[in-house]
């Protein structure tokens, strides 16, 4: 039953291959990986992390809400820097190695130096002194712990939201041993993903320095560790280290949407384009048309051979990008093979339309200027529609302030309308971009790395898939019925 | 039953009517053979009998179903005029490829792709590519898909083009062999030597219509012209006057004479007056009408003016070599003498 098809499918390969077209592009592919390849991924030491984890923790920066929310402590008019605890790292030794730095079991003791305000300085009086009583000291590190804990004021008591300056806090209630570890857990958590074993204040004489002796257990999740790369097998090599799982998305997200996205499918359609007019010319479609298989098949097919061969392209790219991560960087990410079908899909359209043109004008180069054409064309209605929801937010928030009804600029509701009805060649790139991002990042990187809130905005993928699948099929039906009616 | 019928079959590119009417049967195990000029309609016809192009008003049937279905085309092989064969592919692997799609199982392509290949003298050569075929091998590729999954049908758009004396005897014995093995073969060509010795029946095509159709011994049929010669010493006193005024129309060659009968004429009387001058006859024949004659003759009918441009041809070379001692070998003659050695023949 597919005999025939398959025939036709093999027949294109075999175009594609002896053109030296899939074997250049092949190699082409192989010394890309071999780049890729080059890129090393050198875990940071355990020491430096917690060192790093210490002098990120003195920002001047206050956590909300478990952390949800950071402020910069900062005067905004004066550019003056309100009074923040400051934290060092001063031992640290390793109690058990693991395979990989974060999968060890580790020790370091940490000292905050906090600020006692004087009482004059100490702004709001203390709810809690009786009257003619001296004013307590007031511990700043209590007050930003208090702030990471606050989820609904009652711990820390703010007399204007947007007055930040923390000698105005007031606290509310007593801030315990066990909300000061938490306060190290999860900021250790977001930053390594490495669990606190164990909790100790250390005692100390110093005045306003408090030391706090912390041991911790293997992480479970290694992409969160900070690792140094370097490219060119060391020819280069990162200043700072990055985790592991944004470096990776980074990297791929580069990888994918520059050569992926643009490079191979952009070369897939040149290099495809000459497939059908090469089956239409003179001397060479009477061959075929003689044969017993309809016009339809053996142009739908003699498509699928173009498709086939983005297939074989993006599976080994794709395939030694993954391959190369697990070894090099310890991450075996599956996930990523769903840019596999999703590239495919990208091409599919472009290759439609090619062909379409192809079928009506017998000559590559047209076709190749016309898909080239109508992908500038997509990419620019995807990139407005970006810029019209950005356009629409702004509205949003202007009319809810004004408390009307939102008045969106025409250009903007054009766009949204365009790109609905439009093939969502834009769209697959950003949902091929988060399933990147899911694929090698945790769920907290994500969030930082601002993907999260893209997901809000993600193209839905049934509304991509089946109005790119519609189209697909519109310009290969206007190609088949313009090849059946055709005399050759 | 016909393998081929058409009936009023028409067919028009724009203002171009490129086939008016054609009407066409051809039977079983039959060669047949259709002439014209370019542009006169034959290669349409064929393209519209396979189904790669459609015709306007009419009928047309290969095996009694409608022409150009995949059925059909599955019992037809087909070598087009002008053809270009993918070179990225091998004369092995383009009829394996073809094979596939005629619905050949794998094991009968294995079998027969290098037995055929052997047939059409591409044996040594089927693993190389195409693209480094001459033009006669290509021709022969050409040959061997169109036959050799053993088509009860075969289409030859110009099957010796470009092939050499020996490969044009090889391809007429393969044209014969199938015709032997129950094929029906349709050949298109401007080669009209070749048509007359291939062909059982031809069929002549001007300007999209059949305007002449028959047997090639219907076509060439004797039409009392003969060619007379008479030893060296008596040619200066070779009685032509005499010979008008009985009737006879005559045409100098080189040393001969072509002596055209009247209808109901016998060429004795003459032969008995040039025999009681005492001129000895060297040499006489009848000279038979080609098919090129006939072509020509029925090509100018419908169309004045090809013949009258041949002739002027002709004058020109004449022109050209007056003054001249005859050459033996000059081309004119030379034309008449292959002519004659062939009817001879």
């Amino acid at each position: 039953m597919f005999t025939k098809p398959l025939a036709i499918l093999k027949d294109s390969l075999r175009e594609a291959w002896d053109s030296k077209t899939l074997l250049v592009m092949l190699v082409l592919a192989f010394l890309f990986l071999i780049g890729v390849s080059s890129i090393g991924y050198e875990p940071a030491p355990p020491k430096d992390v917690f060192e790093r984890y210490a002098k990120d923790l003195s920002a001047p920066v206050v956590r909300l809400d478990r952390g949800k929310y950071q402020v910069t402590m900062m005067d905004r008019k004066t550019g003056t820097v309100y009074p923040h605890p400051t934290y060092t790292v001063t031992t640290f030794r390793t109690l058990k190695e693991g395979s990989h730095a974060a999968t060890g079991e580790h020790e370091f003791t940490i000292v905050v130096k906090t600020e006692e305000l004087k009482p004059e300085e100490d702004k709001l009086p203390d709810p809690k002194k009786k009257e003619g009583e001296p004013a307590e000291s007031v511990d700043i590190f209590e007050r930003y712990v208090a702030a990471f804990h606050d989820t609904d004021g009652n711990m820390v008591r703010l007399e204007d939201r947007k007055d930040i300056d923390p000698r105005k806090w007031r606290l509310t209630g007593p801030v315990t041993e066990a909300m000061i570890r938490e306060f190290f857990a999860v900021e250790l958590d977001k930053e390594t993903q490495v669990p606190i074993t164990g909790f100790e204040r250390l005692p100390t004489d110093q005045p306003g320095e408090r030391v706090y002796k912390i041991t911790t257990g293997p992480s479970a999740e290694p992409r969160i560790w900070p690792v140094k790369f370097s490219i060119l097998f060391g020819v280069w090599e990162s200043p700072a280290p990055l985790p592991l799982g944004i470096l990776l998305y980074t990297i791929q997200d580069i990888l994918i949407s520059w050569v992926g996205g643009l490079v191979i499918i952009l070369i897939a359609v040149i290099v495809t384009s000459f497939f059908i007019p090469n089956m239409l010319r003179p001397g060479s479609v009477v061959m075929l048309l003689s044969k017993p298989i309809s016009r339809t098949t053996l142009l739908l097919f003699k498509y699928l051979g173009g498709l086939f061969f983005v297939v074989i392209l993006t599976t080994f790219v794709v395939g030694g990008v993954w391959l190369i991560t697990g070894i090099r960087a310890g991450v075996w990410a599956p996930g990523v093979f769903i840019v596999v079908p999703l590239m495919t899909l990208s091409f599919a359209i472009l290759y439609a339309i090619s062909t379409a043109a192809a079928v009506w004008s017998r000559n590559s180069i047209v076709a190749i200027l016309v898909t080239l054409a109508c992908a500038g064309f997509l990419w620019l209605v995807g990139k407005a529609e970006v810029a019209s929801r950005v356009h629409r937010v702004l509205i949003d928030q202007e009319a809810a302030l004004k408390k009307e009804e939102p008045q969106y600029a025409g250009w903007a509701k054009a766009a949204v309308g365009l790109n609905r009805a439009l093939p969502r060649w834009h769209d697959i790139d950003v949902l091929t971009g988060n399933a990147v991002a899911e694929s090698l990042m945790t769920a907290s990187q994500q969030e930082k790395e601002g993907t999260t809130s893209i997901k809000k905005h993600l193209p839905s993928w049934g509304g991509t898939m089946g109005v790119t699948a519609l189209w697909i099929v519109f310009f290969l039906g206007l190609a088949c019925w313009r090849f059946s009616v055709k005399d050759y | 039953m016909a393998v081929i019928e058409t009936r009023d079959l028409r067919k028009r590119y724009g203002r171009v009517e490129a086939l008016r009417g054609v009407t066409l049967k051809v039977e079983p195990g039959e060669v047949f053979g259709l002439l014209g000029q370019n542009g006169a309609g034959k290669t349409t016809l064929i393209k519209i009998l396979l189904g790669i192009v459609k015709f306007g008003d009419g009928e047309a049937t290969l095996f009694h179903h409608p022409a150009g279905t995949a059925d059909v085309r599955k019992r037809v092989g087909y070598l087009p005029e002008d053809h270009r064969f993918p070179e990225y592919h091998s004369a092995y692997s383009l009829l394996d490829y073809y094979g596939t799609l005629l619905g050949m199982p794998r094991d009968e392509r294995r079998a027969k792709i290098p037995e055929m290949l052997d047939q059409v003298g591409l044996a040594t050569r089927m693993h190389d590519k195409i693209r480094t075929y001459s033009k006669g091998m290509k021709q022969r590729t050409g040959i061997a898909q169109a036959i050799f999954h053993n088509p009860e049908l075969i289409f030859l758009d110009e099957p010796t083009d470009g092939v050499d004396p020996v490969g044009r005897k090889e391809i007429r014995e393969i044209i014969e062999d199938r015709r032997r093995a129950g094929a029906t073969v349709f050949v298109n060509s401007h080669l009209l030597g070749e048509i007359e010795m291939m062909c059982d029946r031809v069929a002549i095509m001007q300007k999209g219509e059949l305007i002449r159709e028959g047997t090639v011994q219907e076509l060439t049929k004797q039409q009392g012209v003969f060619i007379i010669g008479v030893s060296e010493r008596d040619r200066d006193v070779f009685p032509e006057a005499e010979l008008r005024q009985m009737g006879y129309t005559l045409r100098a060659l080189r040393d001969r004479w072509e002596i055209t009968l009247a209808d109901g004429q016998s060429i004795d009387p003459a032969l008995d007056l040039i025999r009681d001058k005492g001129l000895r006859v060297t040499h006489m024949v009848e000279k038979k009408q080609t098919l090129e004659d006939i072509f020509v003759s029925l090509v100018e009918a419908a169309e004045p003016g090809v013949e009258d441009r041949r002739k002027r041809r002709l004058a020109a070379r004449d022109d050209r070599g007056r003054g001249r001692d005859r050459d033996p070998y000059d081309d004119r003659y030379r034309d008449d003498d292959r002519r004659d050695r062939r009817r001879d023949h």
